[in-house]
């Protein structure tokens, strides 16, 4: 959890490094991520109307977005020590803001949405199981004759299973693929909009990424075979 | 006395289909090698049951069916596949994929069985010849009669040279010269030393005296010499 900063440039831009230095002089600052004007602008370029970017430079338009400075404490504790301090450098540059939902709401709703992440995610997997185990039964229902004729000519369902999965994964991926786009297409939107906005998976860090990769293995390999395994026992005979 | 190690045995075996049909009750009976059993008895006496048991569509309810002393109970996977490659099941209701064509269901049962045959395009219409199906062989199976698509799974049957050949009720669709013209095929096979195994009451073959005849009725064998 970081505090936000937003530091309109006067036309020194040392100003911002020198308060930087100010403020990681601070003892409760564990840590300080800086996005520059240049990267909120190439983010809301976009979505700026064209008459805009044809009539303002960029450097003009630059000047109009702050830098964000996300100062992180130390622990939660240093949390309304650092709060109080940040508080006073405003009151003396008039071109600083704090930019930061209250504490105790941010924890509320961080615990709500936890437990509400945790259904959605047993719903969503409820769903997904179920989903799948349909799938493979009514494809087993319409193949039941002919997989039962393969078996007793001393056929064995071992390729079939494969094909079965090769079938079901080559769906989920284009499945994947087209909703991953259109999540990142949304997150960037929407991070355009609101440039604190933090969506998961984070491709510049390690764990997020690794945590990313075990839940597509389970989502498109491993659930899909076990399901297979699971759905293609009453048909065998 | 030689011993002679049966190929197929029953060991009290009873088939009870829910929630209270008695199907076959207390079958012990033993099968050797060379044997041609032809099964009999009325509708609904328990013929395609005893036959389902063997190539293991169906399991007993209690009691064992044993292939040479190995229960089917203790077969794995693999191994039942291995086992259902040595078998000819000719099917009462022809089990032949409908929309393949006549030449594809054959074949697909000689792949199935793992044998090496030489030339074996050559040898699928030299059966089609045999049973006068060979200008039929790019035919979907659904476009033929119920007496050619019996022919097409006879010929699926045998094709492989099992060594056990199963037929269940294999002439029910058939004419009188073709029934001979089967008989004729089955005791060929018989006199290779194969085991044959034929549900029927069709009165041209139980007036032949093939072999060993085994009655069924009610569930029960009442009668087997």
């Amino acid at each position: 959890m970081a505090i936000n900063m937003l530091i309109f440039p006067t036309k020194n831009p040392l100003n911002v490094f020198n308060l930087l230095s100010e403020i990681k002089k601070i003892p409760h600052v564990k840590n300080i991520d800086i996005i520059y004007p240049e990267k909120l602008l190439e983010k809301a370029k976009k979505d700026l109307p064209s008459e805009i970017l044809k009539n303002f430079s960029e450097k003009e338009l630059k000047a109009e977005f702050p830098y964000i400075f996300k100062i992180y404490p130390l622990s939660i504790k240093d949390y309304p020590a650092l709060k109080d301090k940040l508080i006073l450098l405003t009151k003396v540059n008039s071109n600083i803001q704090i930019y930061e939902p209250s504490f105790f709401k941010l924890i509320y709703y961080a615990y709500f949405f936890k437990i509400g992440f945790i259904i959605f995610v047993a719903i969503w997997s409820f769903f997904y199981i179920f989903f799948l185990y349909f799938l493979n039964n009514i494809l087993n229902l319409y193949l039941k004759n002919q997989t039962q004729i393969f078996l007793l000519l001393g056929g064995t369902l071992g390729k079939f299973k494969l094909l079965r999965f090769f079938f079901l994964v080559s769906i989920l991926v284009f499945a994947f693929v087209h909703s991953t786009s259109l999540f990142f297409f949304i997150s960037d939107s929407i991070s355009s909009i609101f440039p604190f906005f933090k969506f998961y998976p984070d491709i510049s860090k390690e764990k997020d990424m690794l945590c990313f990769g075990i839940y597509i293995f389970f989502t498109i390999f491993l659930i899909p075979w076990l399901i297979i395994l699971i759905s293609y026992r009453n048909y065998e005979i | 006395m030689i011993f002679q190690m049966a190929l197929l045995t029953f060991q009290n075996v009873s088939k009870i289909y829910p929630p209270y049909f008695k199907a076959l009750i207390n079958i012990n009976l033993k099968i050797y090698k060379g044997d041609f059993v032809i099964l009999t008895g009325p509708t609904g006496s328990g013929k395609t049951t005893l036959l389902k048991l063997i190539y293991r569509e169906e399991k007993p309810t209690t009691g064992e069916v044993f292939y040479e002393n190995v229960p089917y109970s203790k077969l794995k996977k693999k191994e039942l596949s291995l086992f259902r490659q040595n078998l000819g099941i000719i099917f009462q209701d022809y089990k032949l994929f409908p929309e393949l064509t006549v030449y594809e269901n054959i074949k697909i049962s000689l792949v199935l069985s793992q044998k090496f045959v030489e030339n074996d395009r050559f040898l699928i219409y030299e059966y089609l010849e045999r049973f006068r199906l060979s200008e039929k062989a790019q035919k979907k199976v659904k476009e033929l009669s119920g007496g050619e698509q019996q022919k097409v799974g006879i010929i699926r049957g045998i094709i492989r040279d099992p060594e056990i050949l199963i037929a269940d009720e294999p002439t029910g669709n058939l004419d009188p010269v073709s029934i001979n013209e089967i008989l004729e095929i089955l005791k060929d096979f018989h006199e290779k030393g194969k085991t044959i195994i034929l549900a029927t009451h069709d009165p041209i073959i139980l007036n032949q005296n093939l072999g060993r005849t085994i009655r069924l009725n009610r569930g029960e064998l009442v009668e087997d010499v």
